[in-house]
């Protein structure tokens, strides 16, 4: 069984594997390092085969192929009646085929890579589209961070190192320290709808001014656009570069100087400054006090942001690795590392995006603050505002605006069952969890009664339970390896059994291990109650609690017995 | 829906092994805490130990770690240390000086008048900081005025810059 990395990016998808301590690319798409995230649909052409990748694109089908899904990872949009999670995983199940039919093994586990900047929604949605594709996905990682990793691990190197990653749909910036194998990410900062597709509309859209050009189908537009894409990387070797284009049976030629590319693109290069800046403030660092800045991305490969960066930055630029590669090593090797327990690298993320809940008044009580280490678990104690009130309702929110409704609505919950009180007296504690994966937990407790309710933060916007569970059902049907999902499934099974068992028994186990039972039995139904728990988790919880039991166990038994003689006749029944 | 302060009883100097003093070695802090993750992380975190036990002493471990790193929190959870309440009100030899920061700050219009004036109180919040380490470790009332000090200038500052990134 192997684990790898993935890099599932908007425009391209990178699978690397850990040979001999060394990060590689496996080639997917006819022996090429990158596969385009690409799915063409046209079922019926194709004898009900979905085409991904460089076979999709070459099936010149605009009508019927869906690009840059990643753009719209976590929400209800839907693309021929499957959402982005469906989609992503068309292409993470391709990737994973193909990989094992190189490597002649089956592939278990995998460390994916997501933009620094998504929200818990998002990271989510990624999560679901890997278990959809039958991976085991061991751990999500922030694209930076890990190319950060591939690169201090490469290049020895100690020090503060900023990440510029510029890809084909969103911009990232991360500060990182790295001491002796320890990457430590000081701050991190992005935008999810900026990168190399916003220059593409750029340059498309000043050749259709230029001609006036009117009228222009969907399947053109995409087409056209591809050919903007093509005209811009050809630019970077060229200075002027000609391509004929066919829009409404005319033919026109779309032009692209190198000049006329810094025009169009300096908005968007100009607004990563901007970003990376605000890191560097987050970070209380200025550009002179880190040691260089990395370039990562598909974008970073053209002249006209290496250059930009170096005279904005004005300090030493890295971009010998090949940027389009680098993030998916760092994945391999982060998940070589979680497998082996490696203690030689280790990995300190952190929240990318502030987490509140909105207050009376619309504003955002900032619970977990952007840029805090992950793991992490922040308390916040609130009361009622009016006397005799039972319930009280919370909205969770993720981002830096002032105003919830500016915010990512992330979940709303409701505490209900306070005891009637005067207002201001009940305690209800708050609780926030982000885990390692980026991932939140909330759940709420009244301190007096113990009446507390768990939030597994499932997306406001983005699939609907029902929906999940039949996709899960069909997933099963597709893919019978899926074992952890089975796994899964057993242990929470035999959770719950135990679950009652013990709930029968609690109240004759002494303290202090009854307190720890129940603390024991409550994080069991966290797991149990939230789809993202793993097997193991639940697994070692049950172990924990019987074994505390188990102590006690043969005394409970006697003590019952004696209390409850069985009697002769209802034996005989 | 009100807020009230969540209150801790750790004492992070101790956390650390580190003396309790409002001065202290960022960079020192920075090596035990990055060893101690070494050892403590959940991904290090081997058979008998479980990941969710692993996941909380971390996390008290960054808050820890984030409560020290910062000038100012480290100011409050000094203070709470040493048994001292942190004020909740501005001292009235501050308020008006405060109260006239709000207007004077609103009575500009001219955007880099505006960062000038932003720059001098974020100048000023250096020379508190440089005030509280020269401060004597038994000078609480001082250290506690000066604390609330910084902390309703960074209020501030921090929602002039929130409304500037609304604004975006």
């Amino acid at each position: 069984m192997l684990t790898v990395g993935i890099d599932l990016g908007t425009t391209t998808t990178v699978i690397a594997i850990m040979k001999n301590g060394i990060p590689q690319t496996i080639p997917i798409d006819s022996g090429r390092k990158t596969t385009p995230s690409v799915v063409n649909y046209s079922k019926i052409e194709n004898n009900n085969e979905i085409l991904i990748g460089r076979k999709a694109l070459s099936k010149m089908d605009y009508a019927h192929t869906v690009f840059s899904i990643k753009r719209n990872m976590g929400s209800n949009n839907k693309f021929f009646e499957k959402s982005p999670e469906e989609i992503s995983a068309e292409i993470l199940s391709y990737v994973k085929k193909i990989a094992e039919q190189k490597l002649e093994e089956s592939i278990e586990s995998a460390v994916i890579t997501v933009p620094a900047h998504f929200s818990d929604i998002q990271r989510t949605a990624t999560k679901r589209a890997a278990s959809l594709a039958g991976i085991k996905v061991l751990r999500l990682i922030n694209e930076p961070t890990s190319a950060a990793i591939a690169f201090g691990l490469a290049e020895k190197a100690n020090g503060v190192y900023a990440v510029y990653d510029f890809g084909g749909g969103t911009f990232d910036f991360s500060i990182l320290r790295l001491v002796d194998g320890i990457f430590q990410v000081l701050a991190t900062g992005g935008d999810n709808y900026l990168g190399g597709d916003d220059i593409d509309n750029a340059i498309l859209e000043y050749n259709v001014n230029q001609y006036d050009i009117v009228k222009i189908t969907e399947s053109e537009k995409l087409r056209a656009k591809l050919l903007a894409k093509t005209m811009k990387e050809q630019c970077n070797l060229e200075k002027l570069v000609e391509k004929e284009c066919v829009i409404g049976g005319k033919t026109y030629l779309f032009r692209l100087s190198s000049e006329l590319l810094w025009n169009l693109s300096e908005k968007y290069i100009k607004k990563t400054f901007k970003i990376a800046d605000q890191v560097f403030s987050d970070a209380k660092l200025s550009h002179n006090q880190i040691d260089g800045v990395l370039m990562v991305g598909g974008m970073t490969k053209m002249q006209v942001v290496k250059e930009a960066a170096k005279d904005h930055f004005k300090t030493r630029i890295f971009d010998n690795i090949d940027p389009e590669e680098v993030v998916a090593f760092g994945a391999a090797i982060q998940a070589d590392s979680i497998v082996n327990k490696n203690r030689n690298t280790l990995l300190i993320d952190v929240v990318p995006l502030t987490l509140g809940i909105e207050t009376f008044g619309g504003g955002v009580d900032k619970i977990i603050h952007r840029n805090t280490p992950i793991p992490t678990v922040q308390t916040r104690e609130y009361t009622t505002y009016s006397d005799n009130q039972t319930g009280i309702k919370f909205h969770v929110v993720q981002g830096e605006r002032a105003l919830a409704k500016d915010c990512r609505s992330i979940a709303k919950f409701e505490l209900k069952g306070i005891p009637p009180a005067v207002r201001g007296t009940p305690k209800v504690e708050v609780r926030f969890s982000v885990d390692v994966n980026g991932l939140l937990n909330v759940s709420a407790r009244e301190k007096n009664t113990g009446i507390e309710q768990n939030i597994v933060v499932e997306p406001s916007a983005g699939l609907t339970e029902d929906e999940m569970i039949s996709m899960l059902e069909n997933a099963l049907k597709n893919i019978t390896q899926d074992k952890e999902r089975s796994a899964y499934i057993s242990a929470k099974m035999a959770a719950e059994r135990q679950i009652s068992f013990w709930e029968s028994i609690i109240n004759d186990i002494p303290e202090p291990e009854q307190k720890r039972v129940e603390n024991g039995i409550m994080r069991l139904k966290e797991y149990i109650s939230n789809d993202r728990s793993e097997s193991r988790d639940i697994l070692n919880t049950i172990n924990y609690i019987d074994d505390i039991v188990g102590h006690f166990l043969d005394e409970i038994i006697s003590k019952r017995l004696s209390k409850n003689p069985i009697k002769i006749d209802e034996v005989k029944k | 829906m009100y807020h009230t302060q969540d209150m801790s009883d750790k004492n992070y100097f101790e956390f650390f092994g580190l003396p309790i003093s409002y001065n202290l070695d960022e960079t020192s802090l920075m090596y035990i805490y990055l060893e101690r993750q070494r050892k403590e992380h959940p991904d290090s975190c081997t058979g008998d130990c479980v990941s969710f036990f692993a996941d909380n002493s971390v996390a008290e471990l960054n808050t820890a770690y984030q409560t020290l790193m910062d000038p100012i929190n480290r100011a409050e959870h000094y203070l709470k240390v040493r048994r001292v309440s942190i004020l909740d009100q501005l001292p009235s030899d501050f308020a008006e000086e405060m109260f006239n920061m709000h207007q004077k700050y609103d009575s500009i219009k001219n955007e880099s008048e505006k960062e000038k004036f932003l720059e001098s109180l974020r100048n000023k919040m250096k020379d508190i900081l440089s005030l509280l380490h020269n401060l004597k470790e038994d000078d609480l009332e001082k250290f506690r005025k000066y604390t609330c000090l910084l902390r309703f200038i960074n209020s501030f500052l921090e929602k002039v810059e929130l409304n500037a990134y609304s604004r975006d």
